[in-house]
């Protein structure tokens, strides 16, 4: 087997998913493909050099031939072909049972953005798939509710971890695993025979993409592995996220290379906006206002969906819209409507846009969507004829990130302050995604808070009262909302606020929170 | 031809071969598949050059000196073995045989210098069979032609090859008024190259596709220059099969070469690619010709000049029957004493050393066929031949 070692805990339960033959086979993957994730990674830093230096991205000239020419990609499984309505949520194992039996088509598990990267909770994770694939996952609560699977499930699909992140508790020949290649190799190896044997497939959504190259690592490591396990090229279907500014660029690109797996794009609307702030942060007129002003209407998140939508329908793949990230509340009555009103709203604007689908985080917001999307779609699986091509979307669009209307004040920057704590509280504690002043809060939420923080810092931003934004004002501002939230003794927030204090004060931004936090975790 | 005895993990180890007589061995590469040869090294060398060449002799020339690898350049061959020139006056059984000949004569070139002479005392020599790259033109026609063509090659033992996107009838690289199919098309036949390699079990043939967009006069699309060739290799390395490209060039300048090679790298950082260190190029004119190690930093992983032995001949030929026709028999009683002067490498000084004779004379031995070997009843006038 090499030199592969755990630095784990290990159970007897963990030893069945940890298995030697697994190993084996995710570290093959590694030492086959780290060094040009990590040589991708470079590229990552080189590209932000350049945007720093004023080189705005554009379309790449050189790769006018794919979008100008006309290809698809290849057909769609039966069991993806209706995908109007997605949850998705963390692989914890009761929310898992309770989003595949919540009545939508599709349930992402989710490794990434709404799980908090704990050893247990990875390896948990890849325990409970393996028994959603074969359908024996139960649950049993302490007051003694059992839960267990419904006879229709929504067809499962999986998002590992970004190329950003390693596993540190097991090493390949001494060094961290790449964290997306132990998640997807784990479920791959575990699962892919099985899925096929009932009628579905091993099924993918892949993160934070940055260019089509991050696609082409994608591709090139489906190939490996559906050799290695003796499945077909092609088996494998995964949908992209379109959360990175620098992939709305590359959209036809991205599909072009995964042309044989690609299943769609999926507008990663918080990521995304993350994105805008943190790629030109170095760029005061890229200054964006208070948090809750960044709509989906604003001009440059219109461009980017319809320009989303567009794209898909051309090469026939499926358009999946963002998460509404409005929780409904099941003991306020007043809460609820607004956020069903909210959810409804933001629905209806996909389905017209042309999406084929869209994705809720809580169960409760599937029946909402599915009669957004019903009415749309009618008896149609989705509406890929609707080519769009009216919309014209052009680089400027892209990055015109001007906010009508737009004004930074206290209660934005209050409001960032406390999500952020809180949302680093939750993580730091297992919780990845968390319900946070009635928002469903998950790494891009609180990625878009504390980058803001940054920038606002950074370029002192007025506020709307004619203050700047200093050090001092977030500090006072930080100490105010900790406060409220109990002080720095409640829960981890003490560390919370170290983290939080380092992501907004360091001159350097930091790329990713998670890689900050990660050092605290277990 | 290439089933491994046992497996190789070393190809410098010696082994025995039962084409040699007992005691005499050759390095373990000759088991590895010529395709699978080339491989490793663009692998591991800085660059592989391959000096063109037109006929086997001048094949086991290159790998008398030791050169990683072989170009087989159909240019030379149309000059060397039809008298005429670069625009497909051959078809491809004929070239794919004269590359069978050059592969299998390489194989026995091996077996010969790893005798050397016992009778005169030259010791053996362990020469590594260079893999023959060659030249597939268009193809030698449509789609099916390269089916046929790859066929051909792959049998052959020919390691790779490279196909280009001209119309054909093609023209030289560097004649002008050249002519592009569509890109569709060009990537259709690289694709069935890969198919049909695959199909005859050797995945490993190396796949060079080359675009002459550069100086192309007529293509389907509006480009035209460089940014039209750059196109193109991003189209054909999209399709996943070159395992290099090579972008024919009008001139030895740099720059044109550098884009080409930094546009591509931008969406294929790991491409690699071929370059002609042409004999149409007047190097001798440019004040900085482009080295083999700078190509070699580019990531320009194969070079090679097509032309090579051809103008070797045309020249060194030339000087003798220039030499010939001044002074008759003492021209050539002097070419001799170059040829023997001592202290020279010239392999070829002996015919007979050269094309085996003694290992011929061993093996007949070993066979049984002592008529074939040096046993007979009379002794030879050994020193009566050289």
């Amino acid at each position: 087997m090499g030199d592969v070692r755990i630095v784990g805990r290990m159970t007897p339960e963990f030893a069945q998913i940890l298995t030697e033959p697994a190993l084996d086979f995710v570290a093959s993957l590694h030492r086959e493909f780290n060094l040009r994730r990590k040589q991708l990674l470079e590229r990552r830093a080189e590209r932000q050099q350049a945007i720093d230096a004023g080189h705005f991205p554009d379309f790449l000239p050189e790769t006018a031939h794919i979008r100008e020419s006309e290809w698809r990609v290849a057909p769609t499984p039966p069991d993806l072909e209706d995908r109007r309505v997605e949850i998705t949520g963390p692989v914890d194992r009761k929310m898992m049972i309770n989003a595949l039996n919540s009545g939508a088509r599709v349930f992402m598990a989710d490794f990434e953005d709404a799980l908090s990267p704990t050893w247990d909770n990875v390896v948990q994770g890849q325990i409970n798939l393996r028994d959603a694939v074969r359908r024996t996952i139960s649950f049993e609560s302490p007051d003694g509710r059992v839960y267990r699977l419904a006879d229709k499930t929504a067809t499962l699909v999986v998002r590992p971890r970004g190329w950003h992140l390693v596993e540190r508790h097991v090493l390949v020949d001494g060094e961290p695993i790449s964290a997306s290649l132990f998640d997807f190799g784990l479920y791959f190896f575990h699962n892919a025979h099985e899925l096929l044997a009932r009628n579905t497939g091993p099924y993918f959504y892949l993160p934070k993409l940055e260019s089509h190259l991050e696609a082409r690592l994608w591709n090139d490591v489906f190939n490996f592995a559906q050799d290695r396990l003796g499945i077909p090229r092609g088996t494998i279907r995964a949908t992209v996220l379109i959360e990175t500014i620098l992939a709305a660029f590359e959209m036809d690109e991205i599909l072009w290379e995964l042309r044989d797996h690609a299943a769609g794009l999926n507008a990663g609307r918080w990521d995304y906006i993350f994105s805008v702030i943190k790629k030109f942060r170095r760029h005061r007129e890229f200054l964006l206002p208070d948090r809750a002003q960044v709509t989906m209407t604003v001009p440059f998140m219109r461009a980017y969906t319809e320009l989303l939508v567009r794209t898909c329908h051309r090469r026939g793949a499926h358009a999946i819209g963002g998460m509404a990230a409005f929780i409904p509340s099941r003991r306020d009555p007043q809460v609820n409507e607004i956020a069903l009103a909210k959810v409804r709203e933001d629905k209806e604007r996909e389905a017209k846009d042309g999406f084929d689908g869209t994705w809720v985080a809580h169960p409760d917001l599937v029946p909402v969507a599915l009669e957004v999307f019903d009415r749309v779609l009618g008896e149609q699986p989705h509406q890929k004829h609707r080519l769009r091509e009216d919309v014209q979307v052009t680089a400027r669009d892209l990055l015109d990130v001007r906010v009508p209307g737009g004004r930074i004040t206290e209660g934005g920057l209050r409001n960032n302050v406390s999500v952020a704590l809180q949302y680093l509280d939750s993580w730091l504690r297992g919780q990845g995604a968390a319900a946070i002043f009635n928002l469903m809060e998950d790494t891009a939420t609180a990625e878009i808070s504390r980058a803001q923080l940054w920038q606002w810092r950074f370029h002192r931003a007025e506020l709307d009262d004619g203050r700047p934004v200093t050090a001092e004002l977030y500090v006072q501002i930080r100490d105010e909302e900790l406060t409220k939230l109990g002080g720095e003794v409640a829960g981890r927030l003490r560390e919370a606020r170290e983290i939080l204090d380092r992501l907004v004060l360091d001159d350097e931004f930091t790329e990713f929170l998670t890689y900050l936090a990660y050092e605290y975790i277990d | 031809m290439w089933s491994l005895p046992q497996a190789v993990t070393d190809p410098n180890e010696l082994r025995e071969t039962p084409l040699l007589p007992p005691g005499y061995r050759v390095p373990a590469s000759r088991w590895i598949h010529p395709s699978t040869r080339l491989r490793q090294l663009l692998e591991t060398l800085p660059y592989v050059f391959a000096p063109g060449v037109y006929d086997p002799h001048g094949a086991q020339l290159v790998m008398y000196y030791g050169f990683p690898a072989v170009y087989f350049s159909g240019y030379s061959f149309a000059i060397g073995h039809l008298g005429t020139t670069d625009m497909d006056l051959y078809s491809s059984v004929e070239i794919a045989d004269a590359a069978r000949r050059i592969v299998a004569g390489l194989r026995k070139f091996q077996l010969t210098m790893a005798v050397g002479d016992p009778e005169k005392g030259i010791p053996p020599k362990h020469l590594h069979i260079p893999p023959v790259v060659a030249d597939m033109d268009t193809g030698y026609g449509n789609l099916f032609n390269v089916q046929r063509t790859t066929e051909l090659y792959v049998t052959a033992g020919v390691a790779g090859a490279h196909i280009e996107d001209q119309v054909m009838p093609k023209r030289c690289g560097h004649i002008a008024g050249k002519a592009l199919i569509p890109a569709q098309e060009m990537v259709g036949k690289l694709k069935m190259m890969r198919a049909v390699a695959n199909d005859l079990g050797n995945p490993d043939f190396v796949i060079i596709a080359r675009t002459d967009g550069v100086s192309a006069v007529d293509a389907p699309e509006a480009k035209r220059g460089l940014p039209l060739a750059i196109e193109r290799a991003l189209r054909y390395l999209d399709s996943g099969v070159p395992d290099l490209v090579w972008c024919e060039f009008p001139t030895s300048e740099r720059g044109p070469l550098e884009t080409f090679v930094e546009e591509v790298r931008k969406r294929f950082p790991d491409a690699r690619f071929a370059f002609n260190w042409s004999s149409s190029f007047k190097w001798f004119t440019d004040p900085n010709p482009i080295s083999f190690r700078e190509l070699g930093e580019m990531g320009v992983r194969f070079i090679f000049i097509t032309l090579a032995a051809q103008h070797a001949m045309g020249l060194g030929f030339s000087e003798l029957l220039q030499h010939l026709a001044a002074r008759q028999e003492r021209a050539y009683i002097d070419l001799q004493k170059r040829e023997w002067a001592e202290g020279t490498d010239f392999p070829t000084r002996s015919h007979h050393f050269f094309s085996g004779v003694p290992y011929h004379h061993l093996l007949g031995q070993v066979y049984d066929a002592p008529r074939l070997g040096t046993q007979f009843e009379e002794e030879l006038p050994e020193e009566a031949v050289v």
